[in-house]
């Protein structure tokens, strides 16, 4: 590329020698310079030699101003001047030094003089195509050789290249040239963008004055067309990247590939062929140009990535709804720059990197600047830097929830499995997440339980769950990412069979969350202590499915890893037969006791839990029950005993009340030892006479006691007293005061502050306090009739006192702060 | 982690243990394999006339595959302490390593009337006496005994015909048990 | 009100009797080891998987001492047992408490018998010895 001729240039050389230089002498040869640079003269379009421009002078002067042919005379001086080739080279040199002083000159002058910003393209186009058709006019006549002609040209168009593209006007120059286009390539800019992308909004045109093949076979004649190409590529990529943000943007579910293809043909394409045509210099062709199509989409997808990057954690979170998206990332990620593709000649391959290198090379213009660094290699790294970025600040803090983190962790394998099959971005991503998973204490039971629990609607991690039953199909080919990553053969499905691909492919997301820790034993651990938590309530010894899930877990973690469990199976199953088989000896039709048999080494997080509080006494009738099955068992399993475990288990019993009411329950065997003591008996019981029956701590009593209460069986009488809640119908109140026993009426009679005056209704007083804990609120009203109901004719006869006499025992209660009244209601003073 | 275990991993778990965690007087564990199957003690007898403070004795001890109804192999080696340093890093003897201080000596064969130059030691336990009640750590303690108790500075009197013919393995050898007092 | 048991499903825990254990409930929850293997009789031999029946467990008659069958057998096949306790040494017989003879218990039968076959032909041997060394 030829330098441009600077100012400083110019002034550099002086003297210069001009054409003027030759005419002062006087020889016949002289003479004949003399005309010719008469003809010549005054070497720039003289329309454009007036002083004081404006914009309507210069589209007022367009017709062009030529240089008028030759006269005969004038001719042969020509040929008699520029006879051979060293004159003429001298001759172009002499006639280049007079142009320049003019170019030079008009241009400092027009921008100098022109309020330059509200010039639009076609001005300077007309100046242009006045000086380009000036000086062809001229040269014509000249009869230059080849070379000749073409160095007069290239020194034409450096006039031209230094003046409109490297200088702006001489005040700024030095600030500005580095950094914008100088106001004639906006404007040229702005022009493409006009007529070729067909921006009609922002058209300053009209249409008619515009030959659009004159001006760019102009511009190209003055080889401007490196500058055309560098703007339309910008145009192109502003396009594409305002359609892509416009068109993509959170658009993950559906494949869009196509539609920026088709954006790109129809809509690009057309016009930047046609351009690129008149400005490449050699003959292209159709494929040639398809080419550049393809670097176009190409450029597209680049785009496309940059905008997915961005995206990417929304992106992996919304999977697998995102699974188009991920699959075209995949395609944009895989696509090279290099045309193997296209089965070129080597000619047509050097024309299709053509734009790339004319993009990378444009590293001065600042958005440009990416893309010479957006290859493969770093858009996969910086998906991968924005992915982890992403994730630390939004998953991987201390207030995350595991589920959220287990959840992410296996979409995003799926994920990036999806993007990069062989998984090495994959083993990149997940490394953080895999430390972090590592430090969540309950991890192990959520995947433990995400496993296990077939729910939809219980388990969160159901994904889990539904991999280990996949397990069973493909139980012989464990495939691990690294693997995959081996496979160099693998060839991504057709886009059509996505789905399919998705679920064939997906590499083990449950072996790679066990891989986060050392070791299985973990693991290992916590399913023995669910399984064995499950088999203790397991209550028809049916194993099945127990062993079908133990089955599965065994292919992930190894068949010997499960001794314990196997053993705790084993018990459980022995056990069934066991109880048929001592059943069948004893004769016993229909028994009522049957017991699971524990090898108790093996079930420590079951058996570990037991503390001396569950033992307690069973109801007789077990006892004697279980002595019998063990006496059976020691003589069939000779030389072992089994020692009773009476908290685990349930049982099933039956109520019946006197009023023919049954009730079935099934509960655990404290409730039904309590509410055993009860059978046949309808006095009331308190919590310490039940506790030193049972040899079962009070607490225990109490809670069980409260069951049977809520259940409805039992009323709470006094905290630590309860009795059978005979009649279920109706008022609740006509169970509660029924016979206090003699317990109870010595419990209240310790209160010795009793009027005289009411001696003889103290015996009242436990009924009604019984009353009012069950009946919170009574009116007198009710009392009265409650107490005639309740109180046994032989304790107290209400003939013998009047109602006043009644009322005021009550209010002396309420004095005595055993009572209070509000609102007319009588009630327990707390 | 199971292949290559002892059958009687357990009990060796549970020897093991109780080694490193209740230390017998005297008695180091200088090195143990991951199988629990070879192990090296560091043997001080203090107050002695005829060892001095300086003597290091080495105690190797190798769990045979039948053990425990087999005794081990076992006898007195010399043995470096400084370099195992490296090699025995990952293996579960390493925890000896950072409150131990190597005491500064020379390793040494312990004269006894019972204990060949080459190690190898005459001693009923190890033989005919031995039962599966018997574990490293009474081979340690009567071993040890056997030097506290010590007063003859001498080796046994076959030694130097012995020591010439004898196999690598003291087990190939049937004792003929001198004397049972000392 | 009457309390019907329709169904009383419970759990228990087996365990060996142990010659000095008389009742099973007071002292089921302490492990015995086995002197050879060193693991809980309600546990297992080094070689066996399942606990109870697959690995029973042998008690000593003329010692209190009690191992797993496995273990004990293990023993007695070697000449240096001479058919000894490995606890107290005295010569081990056991409680022949099994009904059934199964092929392991016959194994252990043989080894006792034939120590104790060594041991009469060592003392017949000795004696004979003993007579020849009065007679010269």
């Amino acid at each position: 590329m030829e330098t441009p001729i600077s100012k400083d240039h110019i002034e550099w050389v002086i003297p210069k020698p001009t054409l003027n230089d030759l005419s002062s002498s006087s020889s016949d040869i002289d003479n004949d310079i003399d005309l010719m640079l008469n003809h010549l003269q005054p070497y720039f379009p003289p329309s454009l030699l007036q002083n004081n421009f404006s914009v309507n002078q210069i589209k007022s002067r367009l017709a062009p101003d030529k240089v008028s042919d030759p006269s005969q005379r004038v001719r042969a001086a020509i040929r008699s001047c520029l006879k051979d080739e060293t004159n003429q080279l001298e001759f172009v040199r002499l006639y280049q030094n007079s142009i320049s002083v003019r170019f030079n000159e008009f241009f400092a002058n027009f921008y100098n003089s022109m309020p330059t910003a509200q010039l639009v393209f076609l001005d300077y186009f007309h100046i242009i195509k006045t000086i380009t058709t000036y000086y062809n006019s001229s040269l014509i006549h000249l009869n230059l050789s080849p070379l000749a002609r073409n160095l007069c040209t290239r020194n034409i168009n450096s006039l031209f290249y230094s003046n409109l593209i490297i200088r702006q006007n001489s005040k700024n120059s030095e600030q500005s040239q580095h950094q914008e286009d100088t106001y004639f390539l906006q404007s040229l800019r702005e022009f493409l963008d006009v007529y070729v992308f067909k921006n009609t909004l922002a058209n300053p045109f009209s249409d008619n004055s515009v030959n659009l093949i004159d001006i760019f076979t102009t511009l190209i004649s003055i080889n401007l067309n490196k500058d055309i190409n560098q703007l339309l590529i910008q145009l192109s990529i502003q396009k594409i990247k305002s359609f892509i943000i416009a068109n993509c943007s959170g658009i993950w579910d559906k494949p869009l590939l196509e539609t920026i293809t088709e954006f790109i043909q129809n809509e690009i394409y057309p016009n930047f062929s046609i351009i690129a045509s008149y400005s490449a210099d050699l003959n292209l062709t159709n494929s040639v140009n398809n080419v550049y199509l393809y670097d176009l989409i190409k450029l597209a997808q680049l785009e496309l990535v940059s905008l997915r990057i961005k995206e990417i954690y929304s992106i992996i979170l919304y999977y697998p709804n995102s699974s188009d998206g991920l699959y075209e990332l995949y395609q944009c990620l895989s696509t090279k720059f290099n045309h193997h593709h296209y089965n070129q000649t080597p000619d047509q391959s050097h024309h299709s990197t053509n734009l790339i290198n004319d993009i990378t090379n444009l590293s001065n213009f600042s958005y440009l600047a990416n893309y010479s660094l957006k290859s493969q290699a770093y858009q996969r790294a910086k998906l991968v830097d924005t992915f982890v970025d992403l994730c630390h600040k939004n998953l991987l803090h201390s207030g995350a929830n595991t589920v959220d983190v287990i959840t992410t962790y296996t979409k995003t394998i799926k994920s990036f499995l999806i993007i990069d099959p062989k998984g090495v971005l994959l083993d990149k991503v997940v490394r953080p997440i895999r430390r972090y998973l590592k430090t969540r204490e309950d991890i192990i039971i959520k995947i433990v339980h995400g496993l296990l629990d077939d729910d939809e609607s219980s388990n969160e991690l159901i994904e889990l769950a539904k991999e280990l039953r996949r397990a069973k199909a493909k139980t012989s080919k464990k495939r691990s990412v690294v693997e995959d990553s081996l496979d160099m053969n693998w060839v991504p499905d057709p886009i059509d069979a996505l789905p399919d691909f998705k679920k064939g492919k997906v590499s083990d997301i449950i072996e790679s969350l066990i891989s986060i820790f050392d070791s299985n034993e973990i693991f290992i651990n916590e399913f023995t202590k669910l399984f064995g938590q499950r088999l203790v309530n397991l209550h028809n010894y049916d194993v099945t499915d127990i062993e079908e899930r133990l089955n599965l877990l065994k292919l992930r973690f190894g068949k010997n890893e499960f001794t314990t469990l196997d053993i705790m199976i084993k018990d459980i199953k022995e056990s069934k037969v066991l109880n048929k088989k001592l059943t069948a000896r004893s004769g016993i039709q229909a028994p009522n006791f049957h017991t699971s048999i524990l090898s108790h080494l093996f079930w420590p997080t079951v058996l570990e839990n037991l503390s001396e509080n569950d033992n307690f006494n069973l109801p007789p009738e077990i006892n004697i029950k279980f002595e019998a099955y063990n006496s059976d068992y020691t003589s069939y399993m000779k030389g072992r005993s089994l020692k009773f475990l009476p908290s685990l288990g349930s049982v099933k019993i039956e109520l019946s009340f006197n009023n023919k009411i049954t009730q079935n329950f099934e509960v655990t065997p404290d409730r039904a030892a309590i509410i055993s003591l009860f059978d046949d008996n309808s006095s009331e019981l308190s919590v310490d006479f039940i506790s030193k029956k049972l040899n079962m701590s009070p607490y225990m009593v109490s809670k069980g006691l409260s069951f049977w209460v809520k259940e409805g069986v039992l009323l709470e009488l006094t905290k630590t007293l309860f009795i059978v809640n005979e009649d279920d119908a109706e008022e609740d109140v006509l169970h509660s005061a029924s016979i206090p026993s003699a317990a109870t009426l010595a419990n209240s009679g310790s209160d010795k502050s009793i009027n005289l005056k009411f001696k003889e209704l103290e015996v009242l007083w436990p009924y009604l306090k019984s009353m009012l804990e069950n009946i919170s609120y009574l009116k007198f009203e009710r009392v009265k009739t409650l107490l005639k109901l309740t109180v046994p004719k032989d304790k107290f006869d209400f003939g013998t006192i009047d109602d006043s006499k009644l009322e005021d025992y009550l209010d002396w209660l309420v004095d005595e702060e055993k009572l209070e009244i509000t609102q007319q209601s009588y009630k327990l003073k707390e | 982690m199971a292949g290559g275990r002892h059958p009687f991993y357990k009990r060796l778990l549970k020897e093991y243990k109780s080694l490193s965690t209740n230390s017998l007087s005297g008695i180091t564990m200088v090195k143990n394999d991951e199988n629990l199957t070879e192990f090296i003690f560091r043997i001080e007898v203090t107050n002695h006339t005829l060892y001095k403070k300086e003597d290091l004795f080495h105690l190797s001890i190798i769990i045979t595959s039948e053990y425990p109804v087999d005794s081990p192999r076992v006898q007195f080696v010399i043995f470096d302490e400084i370099v195992i340093d490296d090699d025995d890093k990952d293996s579960k003897g390493s925890e000896n390593k950072d409150t131990v201080v190597v005491p500064n000596g020379v390793p040494k064969i312990p004269i006894h009337p019972h204990v060949y130059s080459n190690g190898h030691i005459c001693l009923n336990l190890l033989g005919e006496d031995w039962t599966p009640a018997c574990s490293i750590e009474s081979v340690l303690l009567s071993i040890q005994s056997m030097l506290n108790t010590n007063d003859k500075n001498e080796r046994p009197p076959d030694d130097a015909a012995y020591v010439k013919r004898a196999p690598l393995n003291p087990k190939s050898t049937t004792f003929i048990y001198h004397d049972d007092t000392v | 009100m009457k309390v019907k048991i329709v169904e009383w499903h419970g759990f228990s825990t087996w365990h060996w009797k142990l010659a000095a254990d008389g009742d099973a409930n007071s002292s089921a929850y302490v492990d015995e080891l086995c002197g050879i293997c060193r693991v809980a009789f309600d546990g297992t031999c080094p070689n066996c998987k399942y606990p109870g029946d697959d690995c029973p467990i042998v008690l000593g008659s003329g010692c209190t001492h009690n191992f797993h069958l496995h273990c004990i057998v293990k023993w007695l096949e070697q000449d240096t047992s001479k058919g000894l306790c490995p606890m107290c040494r005295q010569i081990f017989t056991y409680k022949e408490s099994y009904p059934d003879m199964t092929e392991e218990l016959a194994n252990l039968k043989t080894l006792i018998d034939g120590h104790r076959v060594m041991r009469e032909r060592y003392t017949e041997d000795n004696q004979e010895f003993e007579a020849f060394e009065e007679e010269t």
